[in-house]
Parts: structure tokens; C-alpha cells; sequence
């Protein structure tokens, strides 16, 4: 989506029912919006640990405020009401996949390690 | 000239990008009337917008709280945001998609963007132990 968005913003606007002669200024942001999704989501793609942890949990921020502003879009009729339904569609199923890759074992969740025993003595 | 530390290049960052980010989600008509951008010809404009600015907020929260390999990489992902966000703005100002205004002050900010990225990513950035401190001892109270 953030490749599309910023090598081929057209269309993107079109699957948002926008025309894109219609309003050519709207290629700009999608590009500002498709080089940030595309470096955010490169952090997801990194070994476990707590750089993916990190972007885990980035993305499932991201991907709700998504769905919040697709919701104010369809309500504002910013978008088509067609459109503002797919919008928003996507970023939910984006939301219950960050959600699983939070509740995955060795991913975003955070887990409880053991308290450590400061009275203890290592190799007493 | 006093040479521009990494330190202070970081701050600039997260300023702009705790300003400009919620600022385009709360108030997406607002912003594209800074950047210039003609959003009565563009209805879909406010929700670009808004997804710009969540995205632009979440690389200021990793850039302030992600563990210092991180936190590094994503300085260093404000140079080429930016860089791209310049190159964006020159390439929609060509082509008349925006008025010429805003790709020149577009392609400005994200050129001074992309060298404050520069110097911050490229230098080892430290953050103030108070503020790691005080960050633990509120994640300890939870």
C-alpha cells in the first residue's frame, strides 16, 4: 500500500473513487503518506526482538487512527460513502492483524520477566 | 557559523513532528492551507492528510522512545522521508498538480527535513538520563 501510494498514487485514488484529473493535488500527500507507511512498516520485517516489538506496536496506533479517520471521512462525506467503506474496511482488517501479531508469542506484547532476587548470591 | 549538533538536529525533528502530525489529524483543512494546498478542489484532501499525520506522529514517538539502535534507523528515515517528501513536491509542482507556492515551501522544508536527518541519524544521539529515568519509573508505577 505505501509503494502504491507513493510510486503510483493514481491508483490508489481511483480504488478511493477520486479522480484523479479531477484533483491532482491529491497525489502529493498520498506520496507523503506512502514513504512513511513504507519505512514504518520495514521495522516489521526485522528479526524478533525489541525493534519489531517497537513497530508491533506502532502500527496497531496507526492502523486504529486509520480507521477513526476513515470513519470521520464517510461521516464528513470527505470520501464517497463506497469508498470510505473500503477505506475503512482495509484498516480494520489492518488493526486485527496488528492485534494478532501483538498477542503472538515473540512479538509486540509485553512480556513479565522474572523479578529478579537481589539477596541472592550468583554461584553461592 | 556554530555548527548544528545532532542533539539539537533530533530536537528540531520531534518538534516538527509533534507539531505537524497531530496537527494534521485534528485539523487536516488547516494544514493543507499552510502547506498551500488547495483543499476546496480536493474533498478527499482532510483524510490523506490525517493519515500523513498519524504516521508522522508514530516516527516521533519511535524517535523518542525506541531503544537507541532504533531510535538511530528512524532519525536516519527522516533524512529519505523528507528527501522524498522534497522530490514529491518538486515532481507535483512540475506537473501543476499543486500551485508552484507550495511545492517551492514543500520542497524547502523537506530539504532542511532531510539534512537535520542527516546530522542527527549520522551521529550517535544520547539521550538525557533524567528523561530515561523518569521513563522507567512511570512504566514501574503501572
Amino acid at each position: 500500500m505505501g509503494s502504491v501510494g507513493l510510486f503510483a498514487p493514481t491508483l490508489l485514488m481511483r480504488r478511493l473513487s477520486v479522480n484523479p484529473k479531477e484533483q491532482p493535488g491529491m497525489a502529493y500527500p498520498f506520496r507523503m503518506f506512502g514513504i512513511r507507511t513504507v519505512l514504518i512498516g520495514t521495522d516489521l520485517l526485522r528479526p524478533d526482538g525489541l525493534e519489531r516489538q517497537h513497530a508491533v506496536r506502532v502500527a496497531l496506533l496507526i492502523h486504529a487512527t486509520d480507521v477513526f479517520a476513515a470513519v470521520i471521512a464517510a461521516v464528513r462525506g470527505e470520501l464517497p460513502r463506497r469508498a470510505a467503506l473500503t477505506a475503512t474496511t482495509i484498516s480494520g482488517c489492518n488493526v486485527l492483524l496488528s492485534l494478532g501479531a501483538w498477542l503472538l508469542p515473540d512479538s509486540g506484547r509485553p512480556t513479565m520477566a522474572p523479578p529478579r532476587d537481589h539477596n541472592s548470591v550468583r554461584g553461592a | 557559523m556554530p555548527a548544528l549538533s545532532a542533539g539539537v538536529a533530533e530536537r528540531l525533528i520531534l518538534a516538527v513532528r509533534f507539531s505537524l502530525g497531530p496537527l494534521s489529524y485534528l485539523a487536516p483543512r488547516f494544514t493543507g492551507r499552510v502547506m498551500l494546498l488547495p483543499a476546496g478542489r480536493n474533498d478527499a484532501m482532510p483524510y490523506l492528510v490525517r493519515l500523513f499525520g498519524i504516521r508522522d506522529l508514530a516516527l516521533g514517538v519511535g524517535a523518542l522512545l525506541a531503544p537507541q539502535p532504533t531510535r538511530q534507523r528512524i532519525l536516519r528515515y527522516s533524512a529519505v522521508i523528507d528527501a522524498a517528501d522534497a522530490v514529491a513536491a518538486v515532481f507535483a509542482g512540475t506537473r501543476g498538480d499543486i500551485p508552484v507556492a507550495a511545492s517551492v515551501e514543500a520542497a524547502l522544508a523537506g530539504s532542511v527535513g532531510a539534512g537535520l536527518g542527516l546530522i542527527a541519524g549520522a551521529l550517535e544521539v544520547r539521550v538525557p538520563t533524567w528523561w530515561r529515568a523518569g521513563f522507567r519509573s512511570r512504566r514501574a508505577l503501572k
